[in-house]
């Protein structure tokens, strides 16, 4: 299916995520803005414009997420640092725990999807076990 | 001293940046420019250059993105109230013929302005809505440690006898009336707690003049008003400065705190006591020094505690 564009699909898969990844990052420390934002930028494919980070910041808030708290540190200017919420920690476990059985479910459904093009390619040897329903 | 916001590609951003918040709800808007201008100053030394800047703007995406994801925000804006004109009139429609002509003989034996105090008086209460906040003074903001037991959270300064300490936190009033703070906040909890904000004298609690999301934000650059009020469904700085007083403690170690706040509040002419369950545990540690330092003493001596 050469030439099909996915980014519509993958771009709401990661607005799906991105929360989540957020409360993953701050349940570790509270973090602020910017250095939540470069975390994020950290993991490859994750974040297509940094400055999206902030009204999600606020949708996690608004939902009683995460908190926000200004801190001074040293010399330097105060700095509004973000944090995890008792509800967002719960979230955050359930969220967890929804994701491992989706993402293992989708996986075994692309490997055979997978394994079956394979398989039905003509003239092009099977990488795997072929299927018994290929014909 | 000059910023990162002066140089002329940050200053066009924040330009086109305001023009395509503007259709968002003001505070909203006003939140997430003081967001991107904290992350400009963050991320940019004020001498940047071109090359840089252009690389920062361009990690952060166009501002119609930045507005656009900013959608659909707040709560009050998720969930919109009725006006109170048309919840009165579905309530009327809604209501029978039959429980009319109870209603319109006992309405008749209410007074307006008792009518007036009950719609007073079910307005909601000021709350955390999760806001923010923070220890007043530096010297307790900088060093303040932070832990989790027991899924709760403490935020633990020292305490310093004698001497001013406070916190500042972001309140909602999320009700149809203005609410003025009037009182004398007490931090309950603790049995210690009476005597450490009670003495010497009463703690004063002062609410910001103005909307939080100026510039910057931060809340020590706005001013406050002991007896302030925050208008109907918005945010408000709330400062609540005490003397810190350790005498009810008798040793080292221990620690007072609390996660509630209780204020006194006028709604109209009705006054009621609300308690806001605060974001975390505020709490004054006692060290040695703090008994050592003859303050106890002399101020009428130690007690031990209850």
């Amino acid at each position: 299916m050469r030439g099909m564009d996915y980014t519509g699909e993958t771009t709401e898969l990661r607005r799906g995520v991105l929360g989540p990844c957020v409360l993953a990052l701050l349940a570790e420390r509270p973090r602020f803005g910017l250095e939540l934002v470069r975390d994020m930028s950290h993991a490859d494919g994750l974040l297509t414009s940094e400055g999206t980070v902030y009204p999600l910041l606020n949708r996690l808030r608004d939902s009683g997420w995460v908190t926000s708290r200004w801190r001074h540190e040293g010399d330097q200017r105060p700095r509004r640092y973000y944090s995890i919420t008792e509800q967002g920690r719960a979230h955050l476990t359930g969220f967890r725990a929804e994701w491992s059985a989706f993402a293992a479910a989708v996986d075994t459904v692309l490997r055979i999807d997978a394994g079956q093009r394979r398989v039905r390619e003509p003239g092009r040897q099977a990488a795997g076990k072929p299927h018994e329903d290929s014909t | 001293m000059k910023t990162a916001l002066e140089h002329p590609l940050v200053a066009d951003y924040l330009r086109r940046l305001d023009n395509a918040l503007a259709s968002l709800e003001a505070g909203a808007a006003a939140e997430l420019s003081e967001q991107l201008r904290a992350h400009f100053i963050d991320a940019l030394a004020a001498d940047a250059s071109d090359d840089k800047v252009a690389e920062v703007l361009a990690s952060l995406g166009p501002p119609a993105t930045v507005a656009a994801e900013a959608g659909p925000p707040w709560p009050e804006r998720r969930h919109p109230r009725q006006p109170l004109r048309r919840r009165i009139a579905i309530r009327v429609r809604r209501t029978s013929l039959r429980a009319w002509l109870i209603i319109v003989p006992l309405a008749a034996t209410i007074c307006l302005a008792a009518g007036t105090r009950i719609y007073w008086a079910v307005q909601p209460s000021l709350g955390f809505n999760g806001g923010s906040y923070t220890w007043w003074y530096p010297v307790d903001a900088t060093h303040d440690v932070i832990s989790r037991a027991a899924f709760v959270t403490q935020d633990t300064v020292a305490l310093r006898p004698g001497q001013l300490q406070g916190i500042g936190i972001l309140l909602y009033n999320p009700s149809d009336m203005t609410q003025r703070i009037l009182g004398t906040p007490r931090i309950l909890d603790t049995p210690h707690f009476g005597g450490f904000l009670g003495t010497p004298e009463p703690p004063q609690i002062a609410v910001s003049t103005t909307m939080p999301w100026k510039l910057e934000g931060e809340p020590h650059e706005l001013r406050y008003e002991i007896g302030g009020a925050i208008p109907p469904h918005s945010y408000r700085w709330v400062r609540v400065l005490w003397r810190s007083w350790h005498c009810l403690a008798n040793e080292p170690g221990g620690w007072f705190g609390s996660n509630e706040l209780t204020v006194r509040v006028q709604l109209g002419w009705v006054t009621r006591t609300e308690t806001i369950q605060l974001p975390t545990l505020f709490a004054l540690s006692i060290t040695k020094a703090n008994l050592d330092a003859g303050y106890c003493k002399a101020h009428g001596g130690f007690q031990p505690q209850p």
